[in-house]
């Protein structure tokens, strides 16, 4: 009983406490998904309608695979990675901010740190889902918008034209990709929140950005980040990542993330660690 | 003979003949150190069942630092308190009954106070409405002030803190500086409740500035300076 009045709490709380955030997210990753959309149109390769993969492509894209033997500059993939840090932003502070302020009553009255810490994880977990439906959405109204369909088939040049260097013919079927983009994204919360217990918010949020960033610069398979961008998958280059392998693997951040932080939290001082003692 | 001082072992912190069987709570050689700081030192105490003990000492001498300990939330480097005789992070993870008033009041700025109770009430299912309505009635607060907390003056934040440690009437009652922010008649309200309790037969650690009000309130008082006790007052009986 007191587990279900946990979450019922958080859930009521933590959305109240978050809402502005998840505005911010929605209205980001539509503005986010038209202004690619726009790019693509100027520079005169491809004309609207947009479809709705195309319309995820423009938002999720990422970045080509980045040679740095190669002669050219990287190019930071700065929209892909603001929307991720804005996904990655909205179940930041809540549980830390809680647990040092209305939380901690909530923590100490429950009696069970593994029930606190649970029900934290799920949160976090439903936040970063309706983060991502929120972006998909955004990314069919943007669609709709332009007068597409609501279809992941993206057709044979979009990715040339929307600069992420594609070598393998398409259409490209985003449906895998649309199923796995949110596993990692959770997964990467939840890393998130178990560092923040360690770090704090600040620093776990810093870590975030670091690892989106190594993943864009960088090139490997442990990189949370490569499962992210459509430019880094299999179903785009030859030797991409592979969407049920970043399934897997992000189902093993996921779970390590809990446990680890759970065990943690399980032996943690309730002290603020961002303010001196 | 009442307000006599029993100087301790500063070891221990406990007077020579003091029995500790029983004790309802009981900290035995406390330390903890954080970040490479010693901010408890070899700290012993004990509380009977239904006694108050007070807890006194400047800023920074350690007494918050107790009461999280004794509430659970930080873990000892060496020592054990014990609840009932079961041990914190050993046996239990908190104490099983109760009520925090640490570090001042932690509610949800956008409720107001009887939603703040009430939602805290619905973890534990311990108190109902009608309880929550008593115990703002009881602090001074008016149960129908729809105002969220983060409009609260800091006095009413402090009643509200007060009445969410003592409405699901626990058996054990950490205050921390209770009478911070209080008027005169906050403070009467304060001793008024904490008789009421102690009537109740709740088990109360109590640390306050206020020296008048520890002895007014306290069975014994334990003095603490940087981490340790360095100094133990028996009163009266319970």
């Amino acid at each position: 009983m007191t587990f279900a009045n946990l979450v019922r709490s958080d859930l009521s709380e933590g959305l109240r406490s978050t809402r502005g955030r998840v505005a911010l997210l929605a209205v980001g990753g539509g503005c986010l998904s038209f202004l690619q959309l726009l790019f693509t149109m100027a520079i005169d390769y491809w004309d609207p309608p947009f479809t709705f993969g195309e319309a995820i492509v423009a938002a999720m894209g990422g970045m080509s695979v980045f040679d740095p033997d190669h002669e050219v500059a990287f190019r930071f993939p700065a929209g892909w990675m603001l929307m991720l840090m804005l996904v990655a932003y909205i179940p930041l502070s809540y549980p830390y901010r809680d647990l040092m302020g209305y939380g901690r009553e909530v923590l100490v009255a429950s009696g069970n740190r593994w029930s606190w810490w649970l029900s934290k994880c799920l949160w976090v977990t439903l936040v970063a889902l309706l983060g991502c439906a929120l972006l998909v959405v955004a990314c069919a109204i943007v669609s709709l918008l332009w007068g597409g369909e609501l279809s992941l088939l993206v057709p044979d040049g979009f990715l040339e034209c929307a600069g992420l260097g594609s070598e393998l013919a398409g259409p490209y079927d985003l449906r895998p990709f649309v199923l796995v983009f949110p596993l990692m994204v959770v997964a990467v919360c939840l890393l998130q929140l178990a560092l923040s217990l360690a770090l704090g918010p600040t620093l776990a949020f810093a870590s975030t950005s670091v690892v989106l960033l190594a993943s864009a610069y960088l090139f490997h398979p442990l990189l949370p980040g490569e499962y992210l961008m459509i430019a880094r998958l299999d179903l785009s280059i030859p030797n991409g990542m592979s969407l049920r392998s970043g399934a897997i693997y992000a189902l093993v951040i996921a779970a390590a993330s809990v446990l680890v932080g759970g065990l943690h939290f399980s032996r943690m001082d309730c002290i603020d660690k961002e303010l001196s003692i | 003979m009442r307000g006599s001082l029993v100087v301790t072992d500063p070891g221990t912190g406990v007077a020579s003949g003091d029995a500790c069987s029983g004790c309802a709570v009981e900290v035995s050689g406390l330390s903890k150190r954080l970040r490479g700081v010693s901010v408890l030192d070899d700290v012993s105490l004990c509380a009977d069942a239904g006694e108050t003990i007070g807890l006194s000492g400047q800023n920074g001498s350690g007494k918050t630092m107790l009461m999280r300990a004794i509430a659970g939330l930080i873990r000892p480097n060496a020592g054990r308190v014990t609840i009932d005789g079961k041990e914190l992070w050993k046996d239990i993870p908190f104490p099983p009954s109760v009520g925090l008033l640490l570090e001042g009041p932690a509610f949800l700025a956008d409720r107001s106070g009887r939603d703040n109770l009430r939602l805290l009430a619905s973890i534990k299912g311990l108190a109902n409405e009608d309880d929550c309505l008593v115990a703002l009635r009881d602090v001074g607060l008016d149960p129908d002030d729809r105002r969220p907390y983060r409009k609260y003056s800091l006095g009413m934040k402090q009643r509200l803190g007060i009445a969410g440690a003592l409405f699901e009437r626990p058996s054990l009652l950490p205050l921390d500086e209770p009478t911070n922010a209080l008027d005169a008649d906050g403070v009467e309200m304060l001793k008024r409740l904490v008789r009421r309790e102690q009537r109740r037969g709740a088990t109360i650690v109590l640390a306050c500035h206020a020296a008048d009000i520890l002895r007014e309130l306290s069975h014994e008082v334990y003095h603490i300076a940087e981490g340790r006790i360095d100094g133990h007052e028996e009163l009266r009986q319970p």
